[in-house]
């Protein structure tokens, strides 16, 4: 008997009188012990299946309309309510994506796990905390006696998402649902927190539902795989099977963008070493007032603690490194949003840290930067066109409205949009083609030099391909110098020529994309490294 | 064309703030065409007809003088809305201009806050009583008044979304293709605090009705002669055992004009930006 | 949180002095020669100028702000006009008035204000939290003279139930039961304060449930109760008890037309007779003594905010 069998599942909205199915035809099985992840792009209906298995639609605008849902011979979708509590948290146990937002804030973790405890156990509060103490060091939580009385804000995204498994697990489940559990996190916590998933399933004996978009972690972690698309199951089965040869054009899909990153080399020229350098850093220094004044002394946060490289014309560096690292900062001091606290940065031969605002504007046009978030990065109140025609008056490039309209026209065919574009709003868009607009923004200035903050991180794994490809091939025709900021190896090797890996506000090793990729030296680029999850791996299996 | 689907956006399905809206059309009808409405001179006075309840042809009754109550009434839309978009005018641009600008300037900034922390040390009826003891009684005094008590709150209100709006990554972008102060703060900011300031304008014009109400109840808000809803209440208030019905009607009509604008308010609100939903909680 | 109260305590002191400042500059403000105005209408020329010289009129303006800092710190507020008694004895008069008023009226406010606003977020959607959000905010557009005058009508008049005007001194004979004079007041007072405070809860009990963590707490199997109070309700507290400052300040507004309303012997009204007396040295003070006491309030709701949300306290 299987521990959990789901049939023909079907959950749908009831709005305004209308009934519209969001997940169909759920049909799956799951034995203990069993691994099972489920993958598929935002929208798909992964969250809510497992919400719904776990009894979460608390929503009563969603609900189960029909299918049967079977959890250790018992009927979940009929069950009294009572009865289904008493199997939350204690027979099946669910962990969330975001761990900064999962955890109450006002009550000491400690206490939340006891809480989990005192709910299905009959303990006392001595044998509880013990206990809970016991839980935390499983996790492989430090002082886990001292961490007890920890607020979830006193933690790190890493530990609280620790604690959150601890809780999870302290009535030694049977199920767990693990809901996104490591996207929100760096690749090396990634790694570090379904190395311990792992572990523990391991040791506990339990079944793991594990929802991802990433495929390469599903590949790490599982061995039998689901994929979903709006709403439906397209292809199922043992994931070497899988894997190996895809059946559904979706999971080709998304297998290909997933392998198209990690696979690239490095099909590049070499670029000449006798071109000129753009962008030379020498010792550039970042610190963040944290703490003090009035009463105290002061405490700096180093977000950028010295850090010096080049790029010459017309190549890519790609800058990566985890949250924190100080990556960021470095992009936008470069850009003037931030005031360097010491250093040099020379455009060409030119100083730009002391420029005054209006001296720096001109240079605007050569240094630009693409942003993260599609969704924040355009003004909601202007029409495309409104947006792109900004920078070209700033700068006086065009003296009409009917000037800027052609090149704004043919910027856009540039980015692979259609002109008709220019007369919608931001919101009308997806956000492959708002970061397309940003992109067409950046690029109607004819730069030099782009920096690129996480261009792609906000994106879903195809879009980020084929932004990618797009951002790709305006570099090459450009001649465009790139600063490539990312988190994402995969992604930086798929576009630069050098990369620097920083870590701490300082960078740890730099040097050509193979060399470092291939031939890492640092302690720290290892690491990172040996965290990403890989679908080659599995192939070799 | 545009405006009139953003109306029918806003109140689909919120009955309640939909008679609300037209409420607040019918006031704003009666104040504009009072001497057409109103069947008699809302100063003229009928002696022998002193209190007599409500028939024909006075249709709330008269007052203690004779004065027709429902021409009153009528008249008194017109104060209502005078006062009300005069205290929102007096407090968007003075609160506003101080909010937006601090939060952007921050140096300037972090003065001009302590000032209005030093206003908001004074409980709002307070510091419009004290203002008034300075000042005359009038109408354009009573706006002032309303208008600097709440020019605090607002200036609080657009301090923390201008804040907001300023780490924006499309103030960042523009600062990025060049843009100066000027046009950042009127082509990006400005625009998106629009739906901030609707919904706070709707809020203290609701509020305004109800402190102008209780001034003139004090003595201390409109001349006695100027008809509005306050001052009847005001007036009227020793002969509420002779004549009960004298105090219902204004205050029925104060108490369905506050309501309503309170429900377009709120209506206005749950239709916002959520990022800013919570610097808007209360006025 | 003993550093946190003392940088609250710090940041307070420079509003206080330019609160100060500005109260002080009040009878400066005032058209007319500020001995005349301290005297009424009624001086003679050598009074005015004794006074004068007696205040040290003549000196500069902030050598004569200091003289009155000095003064207030002595507990010397000036002398009233009106009653030619010093100032802070007139209001300690009106205390007892006020602040059982105020008293009464926080406890209606929560009793009401809380339960029902709990209730109508639980009950979110049905017609139950219709009603009590519609009666909430009609009870908020409500003049608190009018509901006031509506209650004496009803209840006093009417009915008879409850005295209309007046408040003898509980040490006065009835004792304990002298509060009955306060009942329709504080009613008054409380009935739109209430209906914001639901409001408030409603909104900030919706927003906290659906947050993440309180999926959390479902997701281990607590019962519907528990999650409401513990977890939802507990956190929406924050918001609330960040809302009782500006409630208090409302209430402090409010009691000044109530206690005109009906004839109660406190602060408020005293304010309001002082204006229309143009008793000025009556008005400086109440408004120094209510600043502070808002200044105070304020306080204390920030360390309360600090005590209910780790996050603030411990960073």
């Amino acid at each position: 008997m299987p521990l959990l069998e789901i049939k023909d599942l079907e959950i749908s909205l009831a709005k305004n009188g209308l009934v519209s199915p969001l997940v169909r035809e759920i049909t799956f099985e799951l034995e203990e012990k069993e691994t099972l992840a489920v993958v598929g792009e935002s929208g798909c209906g992964k969250s809510l299946t497992s919400l719904a298995i776990m009894g979460l639609l608390g929503n009563s605008q969603v609900s189960i309309t029909s299918g049967s849902i079977q959890f250790d011979n018992r009927e979940l979708t009929t069950i009294p309510p009572d009865e289904r509590r008493g199997l939350m948290g204690n027979q099946m146990a669910m962990i969330f994506q975001e761990p900064m937002t999962s955890l109450n804030p006002v009550y000491k973790i400690g206490h939340q796990i006891i809480e989990n405890l005192l709910q299905h156990k009959e303990l006392s509060r001595a044998r509880a905390r013990a206990r809970a103490v016991e839980l935390l060091d499983l996790v492989r939580i430090p002082e886990p006696n001292r961490r007890f009385e920890n607020f979830p804000h006193q933690m790190s995204g890493g530990q609280r998402q620790r604690v959150m498994i601890a809780m999870a697990l302290s009535c030694e489940p049977k199920l767990l649902i693990a809901d996104e559990p490591t996207t929100a996190l760096d690749v090396t916590i990634q790694a570090e927190i379904l190395d311990l998933i792992s572990t523990l399933q391991n040791k506990l004996g339990m079944a793991i539902v594990f929802i991802t978009h990433d495929m390469a972690v599903a590949a790490e972690i599982s061995n039998k795989i689901i994929v979903m698309e709006k709403g439906h199951i397209v292809e199922r089965g043992d994931i070497h099977q899988v894997f190996k040869s895809p059946k559904h054009s979706h999971t080709q899909k998304l297998l290909e963008s997933a392998r198209k990153l990690s696979d690239a080399k490095s099909d590049k020229g070499e670029i000449s070493r006798n071109a000129a350098k753009i962008l030379q850093v020498k010792n550039l220094h970042k610190h963040f007032q944290t703490g003090g004044g009035l009463l105290g002394k002061k405490s700096w946060l180093k977000a950028v603690n010295g850090i010096s490289f080049e790029i010459c014309e017309g190549e890519v560096l790609g800058l990566v490194g985890e949250s924190g690292c100080g990556k960021s900062t470095v992009g936008r001091t470069l850009t003037h949003l931030e005031k360097a606290t010491s250093g040099q940065a020379l455009f060409y031969n030119q100083e730009i840290f002391p420029m005054s605002v209006s001296k720096f504007r001109p240079l605007r046009r050569d240094i630009q930067m693409i942003f993260q978030d599609p969704y924040a990065s355009l003004n909601p109140r202007l029409k495309v066109e409104q947006i792109l025609a900004e920078p070209l008056f700033i700068h006086r490039l065009v003296s009409s409205k009917y000037d800027a309209r052609i090149l704004i026209q043919d910027t856009l065919e540039s980015v692979g949009l259609d002109p008709e574009v220019m007369q919608r709003y931001p919101h009308e868009f997806s956000g492959g083609q708002r970061q397309r607009i940003s992109i067409a923004r950046v690029m109607i200035l004819k730069p030099r030099l782009v920096i690129a903050d996480e261009a792609v991180s906000a994106l879903d794994v195809s879009v980020q391909a084929q932004v990618l490809n797009l951002i790709k091939k305006l570099q090459k025709e450009n001649n465009i110098s790139m600063l490539f900021i990312s988190h994402d190896l995969d992604v930086v090797r798929h576009l630069s020529d050098r990369v620097a890996v920083m870590y701490q506000g300082k960078i740890v090793e730099i040097g050509d994309k193979n060399e470092i990729f291939e031939t890492p030296t640092h302690e720290y680029t290892k690491k990172l490294l040996a965290s990403i999850p890989s679908i080659k791996e599995r192939d070799a299996l | 064309m545009k405006s009139i689907i953003l109306i029918q956006k806003i109140f689909s399905g919120r009955k309640l703030a939909s008679l609300g809206f037209i409420w607040l059309l019918i006031i704003t009808i009666m104040a504009l065409a009072a001497p057409l409405i109103a069947p008699f001179d809302p100063l003229e006075i009928d002696p022998i007809a002193r209190l007599s309840e409500p028939g024909f042809p006075y249709f709330f009754g008269t007052d203690h003088f004779g004065r027709d109550s429902f021409s009153r009434a009528v008249f008194g839309a017109r104060m209502a809305i005078i006062i009300g978009m005069g205290s929102v005018f007096v407090a968007l641009v003075a609160g506003g201009l101080v909010g937006m600008l601090s939060a952007y300037f921050t140096r300037l900034g972090n003065i001009m806050m302590r000032g209005v922390d030093v206003l908001m040390a004074f409980p709002a009826l307070l510091l419009a009583l004290v203002l008034m003891t300075l000042l005359e009684r009038s109408v354009t005094n009573t706006i002032l008044v309303i208008g600097i008590v709440y020019a605090t709150t607002t200036a609080r209100i657009l301090f923390g979304v201008t804040l907001k709006l300023r780490g924006e990554m499309f103030v960042d972008a523009a600062i990025c293709s060049g843009a100066g102060h000027f046009s950042i703060l009127f082509r990006h900011i400005l625009p998106n605090l629009f739906s901030p300031l609707l919904v706070q304008a709707s809020f203290i014009f609701a509020f305004a009705q109800l402190q102008a109400a209780a001034l003139d109840f004090l003595g201390l808000g409109l001349p006695p002669e100027v008809p509005s809803w306050g001052n009847m209440l005001s007036e009227e208030r020793i002969y509420i055992t002779r004549a009960p019905w004298l105090l219902l009607f204004p205050g029925a009509l104060i108490i369905c004009s506050v309501f309503s604008m309170n429900l377009v308010g709120d209506a206005l609100r749950d239709n916002m930006d959520p990022r800013f939903k919570d610097d808007i909680s209360g006025v | 949180m003993l550093i946190y109260t003392v940088k609250r305590l710090m940041a307070l002191v420079p509003t206080l002095f330019i609160a100060s400042v500005l109260i002080f500059l009040f009878i400066h403000l005032i058209p007319g020669d500020p001995a005349a105005v301290l005297l009424g209408d009624t001086a003679t020329p050598e009074e005015i100028a004794s006074l004068m010289s007696e205040m040290g009129l003549n000196e500069p303006l902030w050598k004569q702000y200091i003289l009155w800092f000095s003064n207030v710190l002595k507990g010397d507020l000036g002398t009233s006009i009106f009653f030619n008694e010093p100032v802070l004895s007139v209001i300690a008069d009106g205390a007892e008035t006020s602040i059982l008023l105020a008293t009464m009226t926080m406890f209606w406010i929560i009793l009401l204000g809380i339960p029902i606003g709990i209730l109508s977020a639980n009950k979110h959607g049905t017609w139950v939290d219709q009603i009590a959000s519609g009666g909430a905010m009609l009870f908020a557009s409500v003049p608190t003279f009018w509901l006031g005058l509506y209650f004496i009508l009803i209840f006093s008049v009417g009915f008879g139930w409850l005295p209309s005007s007046g408040f003898p001194s509980l040490s006065d004979e009835g004792g304990l039961s002298n509060l009955r004079y306060l009942i329709l007041p504080s009613l008054t007072l409380a009935a739109p304060n209430a209906a914001l405070i639901i409001r408030l809860v409603r909104a900030s009990m919706l927003d906290v449930a659906n947050e993440d963590h309180v999926r959390t707490a479902r997701a281990k199997g607590l019962h519907p109760t528990a999650v409401a109070i513990k977890h939802v309700f507990r956190n929406a507290l924050i918001a609330v008890t960040a809302a009782f400052g500006f409630t208090f300040a409302a209430l402090i507004s409010e009691a000044v037309v109530t206690e005109t309303v009906f004839s109660l012997p406190g602060v408020g009204r005293l304010v309001v007779q002082s204006i229309l007396r143009r008793d000025y040295p009556v008005i400086q003070g109440v408004i120094l003594v209510i600043v502070l006491l808002y200044m105070v309030i304020n306080l204390l709701v920030d360390l309360a905010y600090a005590r209910l949300d780790p996050r603030v306290s411990l960073k």
